[in-house]
């Protein structure tokens, strides 16, 4: 026992010893040198990357450019759709293009994003590609055609905006009136004249080129869905939680149900089983389960070598054993401040709750270092490696 | 063949086969921060589970010249590229991690106390805090997701969710979420300190009842059904997880369980770290971006401890048996490093204060959280 009690007392945690303070200040200092040691080959290798010209052109991937849609385009009937990835989405959306009055729908094409940037305009704001419609047949020339874009991307905040590079001010608002349609599509009408401002040809000439794209409020959205999604996660493990203490009072009461089902007898003789444990000599219990005292093993293991030998395969069984013994009866005794309490409900029959008649004990590395072993070994049971 | 033949010929095999004339200087930079990462990870012994495997890959692949991570002529993919492609791209790898920690993971302190779910919710506002302060530096949404989850500490969940939403910031994303998992002890305890009293730290926590088989056995077919239903996304990080852990506690198929734990585990970690770091080429790597993904990173960790802390703090204004702030910041998953740093600042305070087990249940609940917020993420770009 003194062979194990010194290796307890050995494994003491030296963390318990240093201050607040010190620790602290270690930490600061650690993090600190952390830093400098990431941040220092870091802002070199990105000044080196700045002033290297192969290097820039070389420069990490922009997610603007990755998310960059690719609009596919297939025609059925005098309609034009299409599909591509938006901006910050995964899955792809359709877009319908049609003309409903005032003309015919010749093409509809991408457009660069590049082409049509300008400081005042924010390409986060343009989630779709920008397109190029055109319309033939107007007539008269230099009459209205209505453009009609239709896809369930659109929200009730969706606009359409005009890019029109020969205006002093290329971009403005197309004023489209956004009306809700079947399920959850949306349709965009926008009226176009022929040699208007959204007119890119500007002349009246029976011909319309149209460029623009459907903008929504990138922060309205970033801000939107910033909030919903946190509360969101309140929202699914609040759930959960209320799942898990329903099936806990489910399963509390099962457990309960089965103890009663057992015999009365069977349980009471348990109870005073345990009282009368508490009370006994530990050799005696010992002895009772079967465990083996040292006084034991030494009419098992006469001589030395034998013993020697013995001690050196069962002393981490030991040292756990006496762990958990020092742990568990310290434990009794520090949340046993009352006199002995052994409370039995007639229904169930069960023994609610037993402690000790002994004064609440002091703390010391005995106890510590008991509850320490215990709790490593719990913990093996979590130990994942942070993976 | 003349002497000037042969010089030539050796001049050519120097400047076409060797990688000497090709080296950069941005490629000797790169070895050094993977030489930096080996020796976290093998001195420092700081998450060498994945560092190592991850240094290593950053060292070998930014050699000049070394047929690893691109396509060959005929567009087969090279040695690690194989791992990459299948394993992170196909979004494998990050699943079948998971499956093995569901297996290894006992949710018992969770089901003896559900209340601590909410800590793990609490524990995600780094993440969403992040997210807002990435954009602002010019990040794209998806870029700004995949930065935000690495403070919900989970390596698997972060390489999940990047690889899907921005798999050029992989390389970056990862280092940056093992990196500071290693460093919990340092960066939760001071944040920790600041935000309790004495008098808090010294709050003794009731023991946890004590939870069926049964129970147990129950939990992943309950959380799969109420966490699918709401967040279908999370489905392969979630459902191979609850999986995992069904296997577990079925105690029927103990070979499977085993597998998932150990033997399937490690050799997926070393093809996802030699992958993830494999990524880091400096043409690639050497940005502004990494440089400000390190910096949020950190602020999303602190974050996500005062979160953590703060919902604790919350919950105990309503709470008749008040909880231990310190089980707040194991809210981060970073499991099970985050519970014991709470335990040990708990011992601090109090030499007879036992948190352990009482910051189990929050560091498993930030598990499920930080799928959540990844799940999230996904549906919210679908």
């Amino acid at each position: 026992m003194t062979k194990t009690y010194n290796y307890l007392n050995n494994k003491i945690w030296k963390s318990n010893n240093r201050t607040i303070w010190n620790s602290s200040i270690a930490s600061g200092l650690i993090i600190c040198l952390y830093a400098i040691l990431f941040l220092f080959p870091m802002a070199l290798s990105t000044a080196y990357a700045s002033s290297n010209d192969k290097q820039n052109k070389n420069a990490m991937v922009s997610g603007q450019e990755l998310e960059k849609p690719k609009p596919v385009f297939t025609r059925n009937g005098g309609e034009i759709s299409a599909k591509f990835i938006p901006r910050a989405k995964s899955t792809s959306v359709i877009l319908n293009f049609k003309v409903t009055k005032g003309g015919k729908l010749l093409d509809v094409k991408g457009m660069d994003f590049e082409k049509a940037a300008r400081p005042e305009v924010d390409i986060k704001n343009y989630k779709s590609a920008l397109f190029v419609v055109e319309i033939g047949d107007v007539s008269p020339a230099g009459s209205d055609a209505t453009v009609n874009i239709s896809s369930d991307f659109f929200a009730s905040g969706t606009e359409y905006r005009v890019f029109n590079e020969k205006l002093p001010q290329p971009w403005f608002n197309s004023e489209c009136h956004n009306v809700a349609s079947k399920g959850r599509v949306r349709e965009l009408m926008i009226t176009v004249k022929d040699g208007g401002p959204f007119d890119s040809d500007g002349q009246a000439n029976g011909s319309i080129t149209f460029v623009g794209g459907p903008r929504d409020s990138f922060w309205g959205y970033a801000l939107g869905t910033l909030f919903i999604r946190f509360f969101g996660i309140f929202l699914v493990l609040s759930v959960l939680m209320i799942g898990m203490m329903l099936s806990g009072m489910f399963f509390s009461r099962i457990e309960a149900k089965k103890a009663e089902k057992k015999s009365d007898d069977d349980l009471k003789s348990t109870s005073s089983d345990v009282v009368d444990s508490i009370f006994s000599d530990p050799e005696t219990i010992a002895e009772e389960n079967g465990v083996e005292t040292q006084h034991h093993s030494e009419e098992i293991a006469p001589n030395a070598e034998t013993e020697a030998k013995f001690f050196d395969e069962a002393v981490d069984d030991y040292e756990i054993a006496a762990a958990i013994a020092t742990a568990l009866h310290l434990h009794f005794q520090t949340s046993a401040p009352t006199p002995i309490v052994i409370e039995k409900t007639e229904s169930t029959a069960t023994l609610q709750r037993v402690v000790c008649p002994v004064a609440q004990a002091q703390t010391n590395t005995w106890s510590n270092d008991g509850r320490s072993q215990i709790m490593r070994e719990r913990q093996q049971t979590y130990n994942r490696g942070n993976r | 063949m003349s002497w000037s033949q042969v010089l030539e010929l050796i001049q050519n095999i120097l400047i076409s086969q060797t990688g000497f004339p090709h080296i950069t200087v941005g490629q000797i930079i790169m070895m050094l921060i993977g030489l930096l990462f080996l020796y976290m990870a093998i001195a420092k012994e700081y998450e060498p589970l994945l560092l190592l495997p991850i240094g290593f890959g950053i060292f070998l692949v930014n050699f000049p010249l070394t047929p690893l991570m691109g396509f060959t002529e005929h567009g087969t993919p090279e040695l690690i590229r194989v791992f990459y492609k299948y394993g992170v791209e196909w979004e494998v790898i990050p699943c079948v991690i998971f499956l093995g920690l569901g297996a290894m993971t006992d949710f018992g302190p969770l089901i003896a106390n559900p209340k601590t779910l909410i800590i793990g919710a609490g524990a995600q506002l780094g993440v969403f805090i992040t997210y807002l302060g990435v954009l602002f530096f010019g990040f794209t949404l998806k870029e700004a997701a995949s930065v935000a989850i690495i403070g919900g500490a989970d390596g698997p969940t972060t390489i999940y969710l990047t690889a899907k939403l921005a798999p050029h910031l992989l390389g970056a994303n990862a280092l940056a979420a093992y990196s500071y998992m290693a460093m919990v002890p340092l960066i939760q305890p001071p944040i920790m300190r600041l935000m309790t009293t004495v008098e808090q730290r010294k709050i003794k926590m009731r023991q946890l009842r004590y939870v069926s088989p049964r129970e147990k056995l129950i939990f992943p077919l309950i959380a799969s059904m109420l966490i699918l239903l709401l967040i279908p996304s999370v489905a392969p990080l979630l459902g191979m997880f609850l999986f995992g852990n069904l296997m577990r506690e079925s105690g029927v198929v103990k070979r499977l369980s085993d597998t998932a734990q150990n033997s399937l585990m490690n050799i997926v970690t070393i093809f996802l770290g030699l992958s993830v770091g494999a990524t880091m080429k400096a043409e690639v790597f050497l940005d502004w971006k990494p440089l400000l993904i390190f910096a949020f990173g950190l602020l999303d960790f602190i974050v996500c401890t005062f979160g953590g802390i703060l919902t604790v703090h919350i919950m105990n204004m309503f709470l008749k048996e008040k909880m231990n702030p310190l089980i707040g910041s194991a809210g981060v998953s970073a499991v099970p490093m985050a519970a014991r740093v709470s335990h040990s600042e708990g011992l601090k305070a109090d030499p007879d204060n036992w948190l352990l087990m009482h910051a189990m249940g929050p560091n498993l609940a930030g598990v499920i959280g930080s799928a959540a917020a990844a799940g999230m993420f996904i549906a919210m770009f679908q």
